[in-house]
């Protein structure tokens, strides 16, 4: 049985049927031949009470906040003001390449979208100040990877959905890894321009009034980050509610920089439901084969299968964590996580490993995905972006450092869980 | 669109006329999201501020969810938006290609078929029962539920109407032109959708 389900789902996903229509396919396929009853007969009420789950209403709100935010022009003002306060190190505005990832994290929750707005900022800043382009084509594509760390999290309301557990703990978990990955990768970018020294670039020059003058631009970012991470930690918000307050909070903002205008809106709202409806759509096909799994007793099957190996948790866990690691090298991200999180998570937990943990070393792991080759999205879009149409060769090359320090960060995290849950445990 | 034969005709125009449908259904699910965010922003505030709880924005934009979901998932289609993976599938050209775009339509299709049915038979027993909401709200669900019914049963035969379509093309022998009605986005295609690259300070595209 877990043979038949693991080749037919390769096959279809081999197919390149829409992995909607393939977990689904799956579902039936199984439930035909392995369960007493029509299981089918479940979809209608379990699509219903999918696509009205109140944490879903979070993503189109989410998705809708960068959309709006993306067509503002916050963060090129962003990015200059992030490049007095970090441009003397060592990398020069590579760090403020991290640095404005990271803040834009914090007000988007998709790495796609990280990537793409602080890339289309930075990159002609490399001939202007000779860098090395390698390494900063990696930086743009690495950092904006902190996307889905970095709360508010698309991927971690998935998450948080699909395994049933607390969305406001997973986003605090993901606080303190996400700043020091940040941290990491500018540790990393010093550290190769301190060893070469024509890789950094030209000096930036600013001095302490620029700096204070830059700060009100680092305001609107902050401002979006407090409305929606600080409504849920005051206690008076849902995360859905809060995505709410981020919508109108973005809306006040375009007002104010004389963006909002109805084909902004219009535009911004088809890039939403384009997404939304895909997401959703895979969800419900998603719900449809845990169902399915669940009623041919396929999860305990996997389960005994993991036990019969005679692995300890640790082992385990590393197996798992090479499991995504080759699987995110060939998979896109998103229906990667769907597909596997609701086999992979109960499986860990048993283990005795805690959800909100194992969400944040999935995370990381998704990160990584994003970044390796063959299909690694962020280098895609980073390649696309880049106004020298140098060989993808070169984003490739440069990322790798980064890849590094993602696996140190998945090992980090491992080996002292309370990274991450230390913050979560603190706040309760 | 296809220099084919006049006979499908009719179908392009009931498909021209069903992607312009979606894109409106898009831009009215964008604004409803809106006023949505801008409700629930409001119970917020009269909640923290004066104690006020009005409650029932959270069922309600579930509703606004289930509904929008539905009626864009035949934009996201024409969009090209529905995830595949296309690692074999870029490396076969031609026949093997049409073929495999052939087999995703099938499949989407069917499984959309399904879903509608099996959501029209739960409207149908909201209507018998005269089921409603297990809130305060006590909404009748056949409302939203035949909204949602509603743009699933459009999804349907959008679906539908491109299959034929397909198979037209199948037909005819032009295989590119099913790759081009069920054909999947090229990485930069796709990207450029997710980030709007040339929209900063000048985004008049949409």
């Amino acid at each position: 049985m877990l043979a038949t389900a693991l080749t037919t789902l390769i096959l279809l996903i081999v197919l390149s049927l829409p992995v909607a229509a393939a977990m689904g396919v799956l579902g039936l396929i199984l439930g035909e031949l392995y369960s007493p009853m029509p299981l089918v007969r479940t979809l209608g009420d379990l699509a219903w009470s999918t696509s009205t789950n109140n944490l879903l209403v979070a993503i189109p709100m989410f998705v809708l906040l960068g959309e709006i935010l993306l067509r503002t022009g916050v963060s090129s003002r962003m990015y200059t003001a992030l490049s007095h306060w970090l441009g003397w190190l060592p990398g020069g505005l590579m760090h403020s390449n991290v640095g404005t990832s990271a803040l834009f994290a914090a007000t988007s929750g998709s790495s796609v979208a990280t990537a793409a707005t602080v890339g289309t900022v930075a990159l002609p800043e490399v001939q202007v100040h000779g860098y090395n382009e390698r390494l900063f084509l990696g930086s743009l594509a690495a950092g904006g990877t902190l996307g889905i760390l970095i709360p508010p999290s698309i991927n971690m309301i998935i998450f948080a959905v699909l395994t049933n557990t607390s969305l406001p703990s997973l986003y605090l978990a993901g606080i303190l890894p996400g700043l020091l990955l940040a941290g990491l990768f500018m540790a990393m970018i010093a550290g190769a321009c301190i060893l070469n020294a024509n890789w950094g670039g030209q000096r930036i020059s600013t001095n302490w009034r620029a700096r204070l003058q830059s700060l009100p631009h680092l305001l609107p970012p902050a401002a979006i980050f407090a409305v929606v991470v600080g409504s849920i930690y005051a206690g008076f918000a849902t995360p859905t509610e809060a995505a709410a307050l981020g919508v109108v909070a973005a809306l006040v903002l375009a007002a104010a920089f004389g963006a909002l205008k109805v084909s902004v809106l219009l535009a911004a709202f088809e890039g939403t439901m384009r997404t939304t409806a895909m997401i959703v759509l895979i969800i419900i096909a998603a719900y449809f084969l845990n169902l399915v799994f669940a009623a041919i007793g396929l999860a305990d099957a996997m389960e005994d299968f993991i036990s019969t190996l005679g692995l300890g948790p640790y082992e385990t866990i590393l197996v798992i964590a090479g499991f995504y690691i080759i699987l995110g090298c060939f998979m896109e991200t998103l229906s990667m996580m769907i597909a596997t999180v609701p086999i992979v998570t109960p499986i860990v937990i048993s283990l005795g490993f805690d959800p909100i943990w194992f969400g944040v070393v999935l995370m990381l792991l998704l990160e990584t995905a994003l970044v390796t080759p063959p299909i690694g999205l962020n280098l895609f879009v980073v390649q696309s972006i880049r106004p020298s149409r140098g060989p993808m060769n070169d984003v490739m090359v440069g990322t790798m450092p980064f890849v590094g320090v993602l696996l140190a960060m998945i090992g980090l995290v491992i080996a002292f869980p309370s990274i991450a849950l230390w913050l979560p445990a603190v706040m309760r | 669109m296809v220099a084919g034969p006049g006979a499908f005709a009719p179908l392009d125009r009931t498909l021209a006329l069903a992607r312009r449908t979606g894109r409106g259904a898009t831009w009215v699910s964008g604004a409803a999201l809106i006023v949505t965010c801008l409700l629930v922003s409001v119970e917020v505030l009269l909640r923290k501020l004066f104690n006020v709880t009005l409650g029932g924005m959270d069922e309600i934009s579930g509703y606004v969810l289930a509904v929008s979901v539905s009626w864009t998932l035949s934009f996201a289609l024409a969009e090209q938006a529905h995830i595949r993976i296309d690692v074999l599938y870029n490396l076969v050209e031609g026949r093997l290609r049409a073929v495999l775009d052939l087999l995703s339509l099938v499949s989407l299709a069917g499984f959309s078929f399904l879903l509608t049915y099996w959501a029209g038979r739960l409207l149908e027993s909201s209507i018998d029962f005269g089921s409603t909401s297990n809130s305060a709200l006590q909404v009748p669900l056949w409302l939203p539920q035949s909204l949602w019914f509603g743009g699933l049963a459009f999804f349907s035969l959008n679906l539908a109407a491109l299959l034929l379509r397909a198979i037209g093309c199948l037909i005819a022998g032009d295989t590119a032109g099913i790759s081009r009605i069920a054909g999947i986005k090229s990485v930069e295609d796709e990207i450029e959708d997710q980030t709007d690259l040339h929209a900063p300070g000048s985004a008049t595209q949409g």
